[in-house]
């Protein structure tokens, strides 16, 4: 896996204290997490650890939760891990995430993948899981891009992974500066926080 | 006109920073080009032809003196001293330096003016009527809510990166002179029996390489609702829109709309509308709207002895043909009695033998309209659809010496709505995507027609002429659409007739193959000749080019054509 960095919304490197472990499957992408974990190595370990599922393996072809691929794998991971995340992809169905606010609402961690930095979905994303009630972290992976930091700050979201290459540690444009850009811009959410109706 | 408060200015200046940085990182080779692409776009920049194009924001098409004296000045500064209004009523510069555009933002910012979300997919500059405010027939004045949705879609995170452009069209007037029926969403204010005001929302209009008109999805949207209203359309399209690869002609909201049906989106948009957003944080309070129309207050405006004010008018109207000319084409009425709204006609055609391209202003030309902005119109100027620019408040009175220093700039031309007021993209010229050059073909236009009593007799006839598909200059909405296409290495133009962006708004019929570059001016006049053969005429109506082709269809004018 290429060398990432999981930032937290200040833009400060949380990497040492972060032991979230992505569950190895064929479709699992780069950076969803710093380390991998197979499911057999997951069974066999002796400690739990944070442990992060593919959402879609968990559904059917209908996007319910019955008859997923590791559906019946799921109570073993659950019991051989001290709290549970999902990652999901952007070509997942929003109305699929709305059914699914149970499941979604026990989850500790929720990283969308994002595939291409055009891709705006997962924008949406985050507004969607919040408006389903989804008050944890929510972090972002894949290939969005530093510019796009602050305005995923601004929808919700909490942490970041980011590789080696976009944070470019020896450069004088300091990756922090990602998190401060565009300072004064509002949420998008509240009517009252528009320039001219703030009163400032 | 909406003042910039300490927050947008603030904002302005971030942005200004930003893109500094973000150009500085891809000089440097540490921003991607992938990535700095859609991020310079939305910063209205461009890498066309020769040079990059910067687009500058004119929100709604409003513009102080102050600030088009300043777009004057860096003109001259960054630029070859002009600039190109457009039909989205930004203006755009076609020579500046990449290195230099930050600091190019940097002075607009110092005149509360941007590139922001001028291009790219993500909201665009919301657009509106070049009469807004002035029109007796009006509902509402448009503008509060062009500026509340301008307030709103500024850096709106959740939707800067949707599947394609997304523009926004508003309207307070029956009539619809900001061509709502072809923009992703339009809105048309109206009052409901109870006295209320609202809006009837269309969405999914759009021209390019498939043309569609919009659907109405609400008949009456009460307009505390506006924003979360247009909040719940963004996120059904930013989640539902196509982004498969290849599919960028398809990936705009009037694709979505027409394939699921304009009564499924709405029942989608209702749903979560319904579930999230109605009613929510992004509900307008009356407080609001009182904010907003503040800004957009009546100016002093003088009351007249209207009988006095007529007979001066009459007689200079009769001692002077030329200026009779062009009151009666380049004026238009104004709510308030003594004052017209003058349209600054910026298709001079031929200047001492040469072609000036239809939108473009030198910064000569800017400055002099700042001035006589300030000494007659309120210091304030318009944009139009139609690339004119408007000075929306001149005292009756004032209107001859207006002309006659509008005249001396080569800013009087009396041509408003007829053949030669042509909408023209700038073509193989200067953009990267056009097909065909299209200046070339106006001038060849404005030689074959550059008679005006002709042109009078003629009447209203809009031409419309795009480079490309894409369709910038809205070739499907003209009486007239010409299409430049490219036939191995050769440029070939395709004529639509009979399309329209009002409110009956349609698309025009092609008439058959395309023509070589050297036969379109004659094939123009070969399909004017059917026109003026075939209209009726009764005491006190002449059957317009529209309506005639609306009656007949095209039949006639293909068998004259390659008959």
């Amino acid at each position: 896996m290429a060398n990432h960095h999981i930032l937290d919304s200040q833009g400060g490197d949380i990497s040492a204290q972060d032991n979230w472990l992505a569950l190895s499957t064929d479709t699992l992408p780069g950076g969803i997490a710093l380390s991998e974990i197979t499911l057999l190595e997951l069974l066999h370990r002796q400690e739990k650890p944070e442990v992060i599922v593919p959402l879609a393996d968990l559904l059917n072809t209908e996007g319910a939760l019955a008859g997923g691929l590791m559906n019946e794998v799921y109570e073993l991971i659950v019991q051989h891990s001290s709290h549970l995340g999902v990652w999901i992809t952007a070509d997942t169905d929003a109305d699929v995430l709305s059914k699914l606010s149970e499941l979604l609402l026990k989850q500790t961690l929720i990283v969308i993948h994002v595939p291409k930095f055009a891709d705006g979905r997962g924008f949406s994303f985050v507004q969607t899981l919040r408006q389903l009630g989804y008050k944890k972290e929510i972090r972002v992976a894949g290939e969005f891009g530093r510019d796009q930091i602050a305005y995923l700050l601004r929808v919700g979201v909490d942490s970041f992974v980011l590789s080696e290459h976009d944070i470019h540690p020896d450069s004088k444009f300091h990756i922090e500066q990602a998190f401060t850009a565009l300072a004064s811009s509002y949420g998008g959410r509240d009517a009252s926080a528009l320039p001219m109706f703030a009163g400032a | 006109m909406y003042k910039y408060n300490y927050a947008d200015q603030t904002l302005v200046e971030e942005r200004v920073a930003q893109f500094r940085d973000q150009t500085e990182r891809f000089l440097a080779g540490e921003l991607p080009e992938d990535q700095y692409l859609p991020l310079r776009l939305q910063n209205g920049l461009y890498i066309q032809r020769y040079a990059p194009m910067l687009r500058i924001a004119i929100p709604y098409g409003l513009l102080a003196s102050y600030q088009l004296r300043k777009l004057a000045e860096i003109t001259r500064k960054y630029d070859k001293g002009y600039g190109h209004f457009t039909t989205r009523t930004n203006i755009q510069l076609n020579w500046p330096k990449l290195e230099e555009v930050p600091d190019i933002l940097a002075e607009l910012a110092s005149v509360q003016m941007h590139a922001i979300q001028t291009s790219g997919n993500c909201i665009r500059n919301t657009t509106t009527d070049p009469y807004a405010g002035i029109h007796a027939e009006e509902i509402a004045d448009p503008r509060p809510y062009c500026e509340i949705i301008r307030q709103w879609s500024t850096f709106h995170p959740e939707f800067a990166f949707l599947p394609r452009k997304f523009k926004i069209a508003v309207i307070g007037t029956e009539t619809d002179r900001a061509a709502t029926q072809v923009h992703d969403v339009g809105l048309h204010v109206k009052k409901n029996d109870a006295g209320e005001l609202g809006f009837e929302v269309l969405v999914g209009g759009g021209l390019g390489r498939i043309p569609v008109l919009g659907k109405v999805i609400n008949d009456f949207l009460p307009r505390e609702h506006l924003l979360s209203y247009l909040d719940a359309i963004l996120r059904v399209y930013n989640l539902h829109g196509r982004r498969d690869k290849g599919s960028k002609y398809r990936s705009r909201i009037k694709i979505l709309v027409d394939t699921l049906g304009g009564r499924e989106f709405a029942k989608l948009v209702d749903a979560e509308w319904e579930a999230n957003t109605k009613d929510g944080p992004l509900t307008l309070t009356d407080d609001n709207f009182a904010t907003a129309t503040s800004y957009f207050s009546e100016p002093d405006y003088k009351t007249f002895d209207a009988l006095q004010v007529q007979s001066e008018l009459q007689q200079q109207l009769a001692d002077d043909k030329d200026f009779a000319n062009w009151y009666q084409q380049n004026t238009v009425a104004h709510k308030i009695a003594g004052y017209r709204a003058v349209v600054i006609s910026l298709k001079a055609g031929l200047v001492d033998g040469k072609y000036v391209p239809s939108g473009d202003v030198t910064d000569s030309q800017m400055d002099a309209l700042a001035d006589l902005a300030d000494e007659y119109s309120f210091g304030e100027l318009r944009g139009t659809y139609q690339q004119n620019l408007v000075f929306a408040d001149i005292e009756t009175n004032k209107l001859y010496e207006l002309w006659q220093q509008l005249s001396d700039l080569h800013l009087a031309r009396p041509n408003i709505n007829t053949l030669t007021d042509m909408i023209v993209c700038p073509g193989w010229d200067y953009c990267s995507l056009a097909n065909a050059t299209t200046h070339n073909i106006a001038e060849q236009i404005e030689k074959q027609f550059s008679d005006l009593d002709y042109l009078y007799d003629l009447g209203d006839i809009r031409l419309n002429m795009s480079g490309c598909i894409n369709a910038c200059a809205h070739h499907h909405t003209g009486d007239i659409g010409i299409l430049g296409v490219d036939k191995k290495g050769e440029n070939w133009y395709q004529i639509s007739l009979g399309g329209n962006s009002s409110n009956d708004a349609k698309l025009g019929k092609i008439l058959g193959r395309s023509v070589p570059t050297e036969a379109v001016a004659d094939t123009i006049q070969q399909i004017v000749d059917v026109y003026v053969d075939l209209r009726a005429t009764t005491d006190n109506d002449v059957e317009s080019f529209g309506e005639l082709v609306e009656r007949v269809g095209i039949d006639p004018f293909k068998e004259k054509v390659y008959g």
